[in-house]
């Protein structure tokens, strides 16, 4: 009895351990077209920062990137990404996905 | 670019034949931005409150003064700015700025605004040219022109103070002094833009833009 008890309690919290990991945050690098001076980065980071799925980003002008961290269980779509640029006026050379466990 | 480096040489040379005026930076800014312009001199004071709705659109209101070969002129406009093209390159961006507005001169007479700048920067070169017509009807119109080059002697980041040398050729018809070639440095932190210089016979110039 006491052994079924444990086992069935162990069922949920091997669930939670998944779930966790399924949803860990994601780093995302953008590299974006246009992002020369100070006033574009400005417009780039607002336009991020008041998406509900960003928990923070940081902008590399030399690099030309924008990278993106999102909160836990939240996701960007490569094409909410674009269309997030597009709307500040700039354009996307590419997107790479890195999640937090790597 | 392949488009844009040829429209702006052209712009550049009908202005200068046609003795044509003067511009300002960033007419329209990133979506939601409230932006202060202010440029100053002895000769010519212009400022400028607007709010870009979206990436191609900006309205607001302008003051402006000029001291002409025929006494003071002071216009009080509403304005409205579009950005007609952009081109972004990975290490570079050019824009085409279309602007109109209406208002009122001094002593009630109805005045309007038309304006056309293009600019071209990377991180380390920039370049701009602008063209500006304010009158209306029998008030004879102000026209100048404003061409700018200018470049970065270090790279910085975006939380880094950024710096700049710039070499502008203006021209005003109507002032006292209608040519002026000033050189100015630009001092750029993050949303603040300051550019201030003395201009080769002897006006001193500043400048300003804040985005918020």
């Amino acid at each position: 009895m006491k052994v079924r008890l444990k086992a069935k309690s162990l069922i949920p919290l091997l669930a939670l351990g998944f779930s966790l990991s399924a949803t860990a945050a994601e780093k995302i690098t953008v590299g974006v077209n246009g992002m020369v001076c100070s006033f574009c980065a400005q417009g780039i980071e607002k336009k991020f920062k008041a998406n509900d799925a960003v928990q923070k980003i940081d902008v590399k002008l030399e690099k030309h990137e924008v990278t993106l961290d999102l909160k836990d269980g939240k996701n960007l779509t490569d094409d909410e990404i674009t269309q997030l640029l597009k709307a500040s006026g700039y354009g996307v050379e590419k997107i790479t996905r890195q999640s937090a466990a790597e | 670019m392949n488009l844009f480096k040829p429209l702006l040489t052209a712009l550049s040379i009908i202005s200068l034949v046609s003795g044509l005026p003067r511009a300002e930076a960033h007419p329209v800014a990133f979506e939601g931005a409230l932006s202060l312009l202010g440029f100053t001199s002895s000769k010519e004071q212009d400022f400028q409150a607007l709010y870009s709705w979206n990436p191609r659109i900006a309205t607001g209101l302008r003051q402006l003064r000029f001291e002409t070969e025929r006494g003071p002129r002071q216009f009080s406009l509403v304005q409205a700015n579009w950005l007609v093209r952009r081109w972004n390159e990975k290490t570079s961006q050019a824009n085409l700025y279309l602007g109109a507005g209406g208002g009122v001169e001094k002593n009630a007479r109805l005045a309007g605004l038309g304006s056309i700048e293009a600019d071209w920067e990377s991180r380390r070169l920039y370049t701009s040219g602008q063209y500006q017509s304010i009158g209306f009807s029998r008030n004879p119109a102000i026209q100048s022109m404003k061409l700018r080059a200018g470049f970065a002697p270090y790279l910085a980041e975006y939380t880094e103070l950024h710096s700049w040398f710039i070499l502008e050729l203006s021209r005003t018809p109507r002032m006292e002094r209608k040519t002026e070639i000033t050189p100015l440095i630009r001092i750029f932190y993050r949303n603040i833009l300051t550019e201030f210089g003395r201009s080769v016979g002897g006006d001193f110039k500043f400048n300003f833009m804040v985005h918020y």
